[in-house]
């Protein structure tokens, strides 16, 4: 009984959630490519003909060195004979891993520190702003440094790193729209109405912030998608995943930029295609989010 | 020769797809040194018929028909640059919120200065001259125009948009809600300093206002506006003293007065929208009381009941059974349309 | 008197001393103060504080049933008195006491009754409402709070609120959103809000001053009604004296902060004593082109409630001031029977 009920909520939740974005076509466009992103992430190594290390050969047991897009590699090659496809193929499941919980997990402390700094005020935001400047300090990059230097460098940490650093920007943002909306009449009426402050943070402020929210993720995926390439490339990263990120810097670094064009093109399409992808669906929820915009 | 006439004006909105007709068979004059007011509640065209007659409709407004005849020229039918000349030298306007429409960073003399010096070419010690005249006509102490507007009052905001519309010399001012924002007290000296300045400098003002108690006051002709249309126009006095539309026997019973005693009596309902509408009947008929058959077939024509006093209704003739039932609540009720 | 055509108890007095007991409300010289923000070298040179005074030493009492008017102009501190009245703000001196108890010291179960039994209508009937929460939601929110009823008794009572505000039928509206309802109806909304608790008092900051003309009296008129019905205590803060006038058994007059007249509106409006209050009727204007009406010319604009002159807040505008008048400032004195007036003329 309880398995059919739990199947009946899930039907109900994904029914809800395509009845938001078929409104809108491109959120639909964006979540089809975004399925297709999480299905191949979760199908990679099934879907993945070679291991991405291994050095391919051709029939002549020659090593395929920057081998463009033929039948047995879709991609072509790496300076290393390594199958492109197979490395874009992994490579999904570390951007979405990485892009989707950096950005909720930042926009999570960011937005629950700015909403109270904004509507406590008096000596709670100041002090909580005292420590968004503070973050404000921090470059990310020789951050990260310091962090894998203290602990190992694997993806959680890189993430953790991310989170502790860029919370500042939502929170700052998120905190000044709280502080216009608490002066807000309807603010007011909820209080005299006896509503204690955090079921007026969660209730009534939340959800009129709600678009900026869902921008600072959208943004913040592509942002930790590329951050992870840029540590990757500084030499921090996790050696034993493969990224897009990584992809791209090794590519650089080899200077095979210029030539092989199919080393680049398909991890830079495949970041591009992800963060649209979730800049439009946040535009569909963000309709239902504002039923101004319903009509 | 009146100072303005505006013959059968016609104003349209574009509005996503669909038209809305926002002003229709407008006319009214206006004779030099006199005052017009136009009432009429959110919605009803008033500041559309403004904009039209100085021609600063928004991009996706246009005249649809209709004269405005200022000074013997037909105004819509001239070329921009002509009417840039006019604009401001004869006709002028006090939007709005004035008060909110001063740009914050900048002096406010030197907005007057340069408002000043955009149609004159005269040098700017000249200007600035002119500028303090112009404050001190109002009633604003000189220095004041070395403030920005943060450091202004209200009151003194509002002078100091009436002080621009007055810096050419014009003879037409257009005011749209001059007083809204203010104060009552402020708002009495701000009407009694722009009496005194129409008797010095003769100039004719279209006063445009939801308070028919500045109307009243102020203006020697009224005209009141629902949906778009006129529904009464003449002057002042003979309007409220006999008045025949029952939307403005409406209004005035739902305006408190602080003498009399009675009871307010509200219309039911709210104005309409005026998008993509037909011409099928009074505007008025879903919340008026006394409708009768014919009122939802045609659209009332103006017709002048008394020399100078113009109404668009059917039942004209009965409107003294109209004025009796109109001062009971229960009148009104029966219309109910919430 | 339309007042008294609206009102139950005609014959409710002011309160004199000694009747504490009987007034819903009391308030004892409330003061809320702000201070200015100074700048660092003024911070330094340990310079003396700025205050905007907004509301300096208010006094009076609201008897059950009353409909209490509170005239003034803007920087008059009449929202921030209303709003010290139902603990949206902490006053800096002074107290309001509700049923013989001081607001400020309530605490937990005694602080949510309060809180159902005081509320308030605000200005803005664009802002009034929740953007995101339908019609049934807002008026849910109280009775969430205060656990009233189940889910099925909460939506009937939201129902009944809606009839009450006459926004019928109220099944049409309770799944609307604020964006799709016209002004009055949102301001309705509101007064169904503040209602649905059943509470005993509540305080109108300008309910209608941005409602269209032919709206505006509907709503007064839901009102006076629903006070009459509910047996409801109000406090109808506006500029518009006219329209306190209409409504409004008492006047209270308020100028920079403090009260200058108070007394039973047909006495207040009808023969005014304070100058303040000669002023501020002689400048209404009067719908009637028959009718004339005299001007009193008063200089000056209302200054800002920071650097208030010894003495009386009035004098540098008062045409009838003495030389007192510059040196102390007058407190509120009874002239007449349930009347006060702070004025030395008097």
């Amino acid at each position: 009984m309880t398995l059919r009920r739990a199947l009946s909520a899930v039907n109900g939740f994904v029914s809800e959630q395509v009845q938001i974005i078929r409104v809108d076509r491109l959120a639909v466009a964006g979540a089809a490519i975004l399925v297709a992103f999480i299905a191949v992430a979760i199908l990679a190594p099934v879907i993945a003909p070679y291991d991405p290390m291994q050095m391919c050969r051709d029939e002549n047991g020659r090593v395929l060195y920057l081998a463009p897009p033929s039948k047995a590699h879709w991609f072509g090659t790496t300076n290393l004979g390594r199958d492109i496809f197979s490395q874009v193929v992994l490579g999904t499941r570390i951007a979405l891993l990485v892009g989707f919980l950096a950005a909720l997990l930042v926009t999570l402390v960011g937005v629950t520190i700015g909403v109270c700094a904004g509507y406590y005020g008096g000596l709670t935001d100041s002090l909580l702003m005292r420590l968004v400047d503070v973050a404000y300090t921090i470059p990310f990059e020789p951050f990260v440094i310091i962090l894998v230097n203290i602990l190992r460098p694997n993806i959680w940490n890189l993430i953790l790193a991310m989170i502790i650093v860029m919370w500042r920007a939502p929170a700052r943002t998120v905190r000044a729209q709280v502080m216009s909306i608490k002066a807000r009449p309807y603010i007011k009426a909820a209080r005299v109405a006896g509503a204690s402050d955090v079921r007026i943070m969660l209730y009534h402020i939340l959800p009129n912030i709600m678009p900026l929210v869902f921008l600072y993720i959208a943004v913040t995926v592509g942002w930790a998608i590329m951050a992870e390439a840029g540590v990757s490339f500084l030499g921090f990263g996790d050696p034993s995943v493969t990224s897009w990120g990584q992809i791209l810097q090794l590519a650089f670094l080899t200077g095979a930029m210029r030539q092989a064009w199919w080393w680049t093109v398909p991890p830079g399409i495949c970041i591009t295609l992800v963060v649209l992808s979730v800049f439009f669906v946040s535009r569909a929820y963000e309709r239902i989010a504002n039923p101004r915009l319903l009509d | 020769m009146a100072l303005l006439e505006v013959h059968d004006l016609d104003v349209e909105y574009l509005v996503g797809d669909s038209i809305v007709r926002a002003v229709r068979n407008v006319f009214f004059t206006l004779d030099e040194g006199k005052n017009l007011g136009i009432v009429g509640e959110s919605g009803c065209g008033k500041t559309t018929v403004a904009k039209a007659i100085m021609r600063l409709l928004p991009r996706n407004g246009r005249v649809a028909g209709g004269r405005v005849v200022f000074e013997g020229r037909d105004i819509l039918r001239l070329e921009d640059a002509q009417m840039r000349s006019l604009r401001w030298e004869k006709l002028s306007t006090i939007p709005q919120s004035a008060m909110n429409t001063l740009d914050p960073v900048y002096r406010v003399g030197d907005q007057l200065c340069e408002s000043i010096l955009t149609h004159r070419r005269i040098p700017r010690s000249k200007a600035w001259k002119r500028s303090v005249e112009l404050a001190e006509l109002v009633g604003l102490e000189g220095k004041r125009l070395a403030n920005y507007p943060h450091q202004l009052s209200g009151g003194m905001k509002q002078r100091f948009a009436i002080a621009m519309a007055l810096s050419l010399d014009p003879s037409l001012i257009i005011a749209d809600e001059p007083t809204t924002a203010l104060d009552v007290i402020t708002q009495d000296r701000i009407l009694a300093k722009i009496k005194e300045l129409q008797e010095g400098l003769r100039f004719a003002m279209i006063y445009i206002s939801h308070d028919i108690g500045v109307i009243a006051e102020v203006c020697d002709a009224m005209m009141v506006m629902y949906a778009g249309r006129i529904v009464e126009y003449g002057i002042t006095r003979e309007l409220f003293a006999d008045t025949y539309h029952p939307y403005t026997l409406g209004l005035k019973n739902a305006f408190p007065s602080i003498q009399a005693d009675r009871r307010l009596i509200s219309i039911p309902g709210f104005p309409p929208s005026l998008v993509g509408i037909a011409d099928e009947g009074c505007m008025f008929r879903p919340r008026c009381p006394f409708a009768i058959e014919g009122c939802g077939t045609r659209v009332p024509p103006m017709a002048e009941v008394r020399p100078g006093h113009w109404v668009a209704c059917l039942r004209t003739d009965d409107v003294g059974l109209l004025r009796e039932a109109a001062q009971e609540q229960a009148t009104w009720l029966e219309s109910a349309v919430i | 008197m339309v007042g008294e055509l609206l009102h139950e108890n005609p014959e409710s007095q002011m309160m004199h001393d000694g009747e504490h007991d009987r007034a819903l409300l009391c308030v004892d010289d409330l003061k809320k103060h702000y201070p200015v923000a100074r700048g660092a070298r003024a911070a330094l040179r340990s310079a003396e504080r700025k205050y905007v005074k907004a509301v300096d030493g208010v006094g009076f009492s609201i008897m059950s049933g009353d409909i209490l008017g509170l005239a003034g102009e803007s920087g008059s501190g009449k929202s921030t008195l209303g709003e010290l009245l139902v603990r949206l703000q902490k006053p800096t001196a002074g107290r309001v006491l509700v049923d013989g108890t001081d607001i400020a010291k309530l605490k937990g179960p005694a602080l949510k009754r309060f809180r159902a039994n005081m509320q308030m209508i605000f200005q803005d009937p664009y802002a009034t409402l929740n953007p995101r929460f339908t019609v049934e939601r807002t008026l849910m929110e109280p009775l969430t709070i205060h656990k009233v009823d189940d889910m099925r008794g909460r939506v009937e009572r939201a129902r009944v609120a809606l009839e009450m505000a006459e926004l019928r039928p109220a099944d049409k509206y309770l799944p609307a959103y604020p964006h799709q309802l016209s002004g009055g109806q949102r301001q309705r909304v509101a007064i169904a809000r503040a209602i649905i608790l059943q509470p005993k008092f509540i305080v109108a900051d300008e309910p209608v001053s941005m409602l269209d003309v032919s709206v505006r009296s509907g709503v007064l008129n839901l009102l006076a009604d629903i006070r009459h019905q509910l047996g409801l205590t109000l406090l109808f803060i506006s500029h518009d004296l006219s329209t306190i006038r209409y409504l409004c058994n008492k006047t209270a007059v308020l100028y920079l902060g403090r009260i200058v007249e108070i007394g039973r509106t047909d006495r207040v409006l009808g023969d005014p004593i304070h100058p303040y209050t000669k002023a501020l009727l002689a400048a209404v204007p009067i719908p009637d082109p028959s009718v004339a009406r005299t001007r009193l010319d008063i200089p000056g604009e209302i200054p800002d409630p920071i650097d208030l002159p010894p003495g009386c807040r009035f004098w540098p505008r008062c045409r009838e001031q003495m030389q007192i008048c510059r040196e102390q400032e007058p407190d509120l004195r009874v002239v007449e029977d349930g009347r006060m007036t702070a004025c030395h003329r008097v």
